[in-house]
């Protein structure tokens, strides 16, 4: 089949047609960037409705990814590009969606609405579209590295990151993991002598030393993703920096690619020759997420705490990705869905108030106290963040760390503890937003987010619960 | 083989442009620079079209001698150059100088260099090249700032003159040997020496840089860059493009069709070339300011990562060099094309610093300029990746890994030089308006990014045929 009008391909074409349109489009201050807006709203609600209509298309039964296609495009060295759905990704691109709507919302008050941001996040929309219905090796490797660069121009135009030297290094170093990739991918091509499949990598027979080379090479270009000792350090320096909640939501979804990297890779368990080294990684990977929730407990800045949230989830996925089992692979799937959402809406609020704070000049202490709107829904997320019964999360991650404590009770024992640390974080944070106690008639309020974003949080709660009771509740499944 | 004199009529074509040319300046006094450019276009297109009708034909087949091979070296050299004229003529335009020099220096210079492409004798194909690379002089000369280029015209002859030295010696120490000049006999000759002496490879030897000189590959590079910093607009875009092509297309030539036999023992040399001026290349370009100096060393690394493919002296070599060279000449000749567009008060500019916010300014440029940057490094999904690709799996199934390590590090260090051009140009405030661009400017960038975005959704499209028609030199 060599066809570019099909549903998977459609995927990637629409937001690739949303950019140019909103390149084209008018943009000047009599529309107040209205056009790129709406044209940006209307691709992303038009993906949503396919993926829906795709969804309902899936055999939920089914393992692996389904409806196939395939695009001969190289003839030398010949490389056919195929691409794939599965409900895990079909929920991570949903997800996705939902993230970059949320984080549109953020922006609209700011001043920031400018053509070449939103034509950017359509983008990089295309390029992880297309990384998450890879279905070979090199068709997920050019995506890997495609996206990269929407994601260099967004943080460096639109991040407002004063120390620009951050991000040369954030896209250098992120390049050389891609290096490491393509350095693996072209080695397995060649040893084999066509293209693989995502899920045929882990049961290749290679010899002992080019084993681990490849794999070697592969753990290095999904960690340099993910903020995990010794990567951490640009992802932290890009993600405590970036002020705009889009390109915030945006730069989330790095660590995502990783995870989701480890998970299509060896989906029940890596070469024994590679899970011997395991344990190291285990290592490291605990070390950070206790480091880094002890830097979120500790840090006053509560983009920083979200940070910290974030990291610790995603390392406890790569951890659940990464054991001998497949049986988890969609818990983790229901469970990121709603971690993205959350973590999105809380940074878009987060923004929210320190714009809020920053015109008032007034301090974060009691902020949430006269204005209940913005207190319920923040009040809300936290709760689901921290793992309360309102959305996907706690059931899935339930199951997951079930599943690591099985594996392995001390490991499990000291993500626990992670967790604990970053919720206590966002709890405190909380509790600060809500402390009344210095609160007088004449203290200076923000102002209540407005009708029109109440309900759309609302809706997007609504959306949480119903993935707690329901998480197929789209196909009615 | 028989000779057919009709096959002589591109290089006739050519001759009577120049004469042609001439004659305008001397009759002509309100002579135009697109006058001189359009004397030249027509007889370029010309020669380009009746080198395709005669292109397995000669007219001396002991000395020249055509082939499909020669003829696509030519066609894509001849390409180059109208495109390379066409935007030259808007400089010409710009500043109201006459473009006589320029024009006519130009198609003698693509005369020789097409001679030189289907020789079949060294000693016809040096005195071809040598004159036209001392005709490289006549464009560093154009309107250079006085004070600048003096010091350097002074060691593009001393250089000129030392890779002299290098080709006679070679030639000489070849005669000495008794081996012929002509490509057939001396191939042959060589076949039957099985162990060569110091003497005969010292000979193959010399006149292998002599070529890597005129081509600027490391260690022989340093004229290039400083002939580039010098020059005006477009004598650099001519330089960067109609005369690597040629002298590439020639170097496969001999390699193949003359030193073949002596592949074992030059392999060496030619891969330690390539390999130097990939790193020199990625290095240089960290260094420099100057946007044509830096480009000039991404030439030179490009140049080498060609290189380092053809030195295996396989078909599928050349293929891959092939792919390489075409993804990165579309690449930066897009950029010289933006180039252009780098106008302030109607000077050009040359400076990284000077393009600071330019892409509020003048945001199609300024895309432009970063697609084919992005291209340069290989980045998918733009068109660069096939070369990037093509080469690490060439090098994958040659088992060499230490130079895809080697050349996986310079993209790295690449990436760097150019992250410094973007951040200026999308990061950095705007210090100053630009002028607005030429219309010409972006109909030859959108036909440019056409092609790319046709390549890259299709390469079947760009490397149609390539592999047969590279084949016939071997």
């Amino acid at each position: 089949m060599n066809t570019l009008l099909t549903p998977l391909s459609v995927l990637i074409a629409v937001p690739l047609i949303g950019f140019l349109f909103t390149l084209l489009a008018k943009d000047d201050d009599t529309t107040g960037g209205r056009n790129v807006f709406s044209v940006t709203i209307l691709t992303l609600v038009s993906n949503l409705f396919l993926l829906w209509r795709i969804a309902l298309n899936l055999d939920t039964d089914k393992r692996g990814l389904q409806l196939l296609e395939t695009y001969n495009w190289l003839p030398y060295p010949k490389i056919d590009l195929v691409f794939g759905i599965d409900m895990f990704s079909l929920l991570l691109i949903a997800a996705i969606h939902i993230s970059l709507i949320i984080g549109l919302a953020g922006i609209r008050r700011r001043d920031q609405a400018k053509k070449s941001l939103y034509a950017l996040s359509l983008l990089f929309l295309a390029m992880i579209n297309g990384l998450f219905i890879s279905a070979d090796i090199y068709s997920f490797y050019i995506f890997f590295e495609a996206m990269l660069l929407p994601l260099f121009l967004l943080i460096g135009i639109f991040g407002d990151i004063k120390r620009q030297v951050i991000v040369s290094r954030f896209f250098i170093y992120n390049f050389l993991g891609a290096v490491f990739l393509f350095i693996a991918t072209a080695v397995l091509y060649n040893h084999e002598g066509h293209s693989i499949s995502l899920s045929a990598v882990s049961r290749l027979d290679l010899s002992p030393k080019l084993e681990l080379c490849v794999w070697g090479a592969i753990f290095i270009s999904f960690l340099s993703r993910i903020p995990i000792w010794p990567f951490h350090y640009w992802i932290s320096s890009i993600n405590s920096a970036v002020r705009s909640p889009l390109v915030f939501n945006i730069v989330n979804l790095i660590p995502l690619t990783g995870v989701y990297g480890f998970i299509r890779y060896c989906p029940e368990a890596a070469p024994d020759n590679v899970s011997y080294y395991f344990y190291i990684l285990e290592i490291i990977a605990i070390i950070s997420m206790l480091f880094i929730a002890l830097i979120g407990l500790i840090n006053k800045d509560v983009q920083y705490k979200i940070f910290s949230f974030m990291t610790v989830y995603y390392i406890m996925y790569m951890l659940g990705a990464l054991l001998p089992i497949d049986k988890i692979l969609i818990n983790i799937g229901f469970s990121l869905f709603a971690f993205i959402i959350i973590t999105s809406t809380l940074e878009m609020l987060t923004a929210y108030l320190e714009d809020e704070q920053d015109d008032k000049s007034i301090g974060a202490h009691g902020i949430l106290c006269r204005v209940p709107k913005l207190s319920f829904i923040y009040s809300f997320l936290v709760l689901a963040a921290v793992g309360m019964p309102v959305s996907s999360m706690f059931l899935n991650n339930f199951v997951i760390l079930s599943h690591l404590f099985s594996y392995n009770i001390r490991l499990g024992i000291l993500i626990m503890l992670a967790l604990l640390l970053v919720a206590g974080a966002l709890i405190q944070e909380l509790y600060v937003f809500k402390d009344n106690s210095n609160i007088t008639e004449d203290t200076v309020c923000i102002m209540d987010i407005s009708a029109k974003m109440f309900s759309w949080l609302i809706f997007l709660s609504g959306l949480l619960i119903v993935t707690f009771i329901n998480p197929l509740w789209f196909i009615g499944g | 083989m028989k000779a057919y004199y009709i096959s002589m009529l591109p290089e006739i074509s050519l001759v009577l442009g120049c004469l042609i040319m001439m004659l305008t300046a001397h009759f002509r006094r309100t002579a135009t620079p697109k006058t001189y450019f359009t004397i030249t276009k027509i007889v370029i297109f010309l020669s380009m079209i009746l080198s395709i009708i005669f292109y397995n034909q000669s007219f001396f087949p002991a000395y020249i001698k055509n082939t499909p091979y020669t003829t696509a070296s030519k066609v894509l050299m001849d390409i180059f150059a109208l495109v390379s004229l066409y935007l030259g003529c808007k400089w010409f335009l710009n500043k109201n100088r006459s473009s006589l020099s320029f024009c006519l220096s130009a198609t003698l210079s693509v005369l020789l260099l097409s001679l030189s492409i289907s020789a079949q004798n060294l000693l016809v194909m040096f005195g071809c090249l040598n004159i036209a690379f001392l005709l490289n002089l006549l464009f560093i000369r154009l309107y250079p700032a006085e004070e600048e280029s003096a010091p350097i015209i002074k060691r593009y002859i001393i250089g000129f003159i030392l890779m002299n030295i290098f080709c006679i010696s070679g030639l000489y120490l070849m005669h000495a040997n008794g081996i012929s000049f002509d490509f057939a006999a001396a191939k042959k000759a060589y076949a039957q020496i099985t162990n060569p002496s110091f003497k005969e490879y010292l000979s193959v030897v010399l006149i292998i840089i002599a070529i890597f000189y005129m081509l600027g590959i490391a260690p022989f590079h340093f004229w290039f860059a400083n002939v580039q910093s010098v020059s005006i607009l477009p004598v650099s875009m001519y330089l960067s493009f109609i005369p690597p092509v040629a002298y590439l297309s020639i170097l496969i030539n001999v390699l193949y069709n003359v030193f073949y036999p002596l592949y074992d023992t030059l392999h060496l040399f030619v891969t330690g070339c390539a390999v130097l001026s990939v790193l020199l290349g990625a290095v240089g370009a960290n260094g420099e300011n100057n946007l044509k100096k830096m480009f000039s060393y991404v030439t030179l690394y490009n140049l080498g990562a060609v290189l380092l493919c053809i030195a295996d002296f396989n078909a599928k070599g050349i293929f891959t060099g092939f792919v390489c060279l075409i993804v990165y000449l579309l690449a930066l000749f897009g950029i010289y094309t933006v180039f252009y567009s780098f106008k302030r008060k109607g000077e050009y500019l040359t400076e990284i610093s000077s393009l600071s916010g330019m892409s509020n300014i003048i945001p199609y440029a300024s895309a432009s300029f970063l697609i084919f940057l992005v291209s340069l490094l290989g980045t998918p999904p733009m068109l660069g990746f096939l070369g990037k690709l093509s080469i690490i799996n060439y090098l994958i199934v040659q088992g060499s890994y230490v130079f895809i390590s080697l050349l996986l590090m310079a993209t790295l260090l690449m990436a760097y030089a150019f992250l410094n051009i973007i951040k200026t140009i999308y990061f950095d405030a705007s210090e100053g308006g630009f002028d607005r661009v030429d219309k010409g400017v972006y109909i030859c960038l959108t036909i440019n990014l056409l092609l790319v975005i046709i390549s890259i959704l299709n390469p079947s499209y760009l490397l149609h045929d390539a592999e047969p028609l590279l084949t016939t030199v071997l």
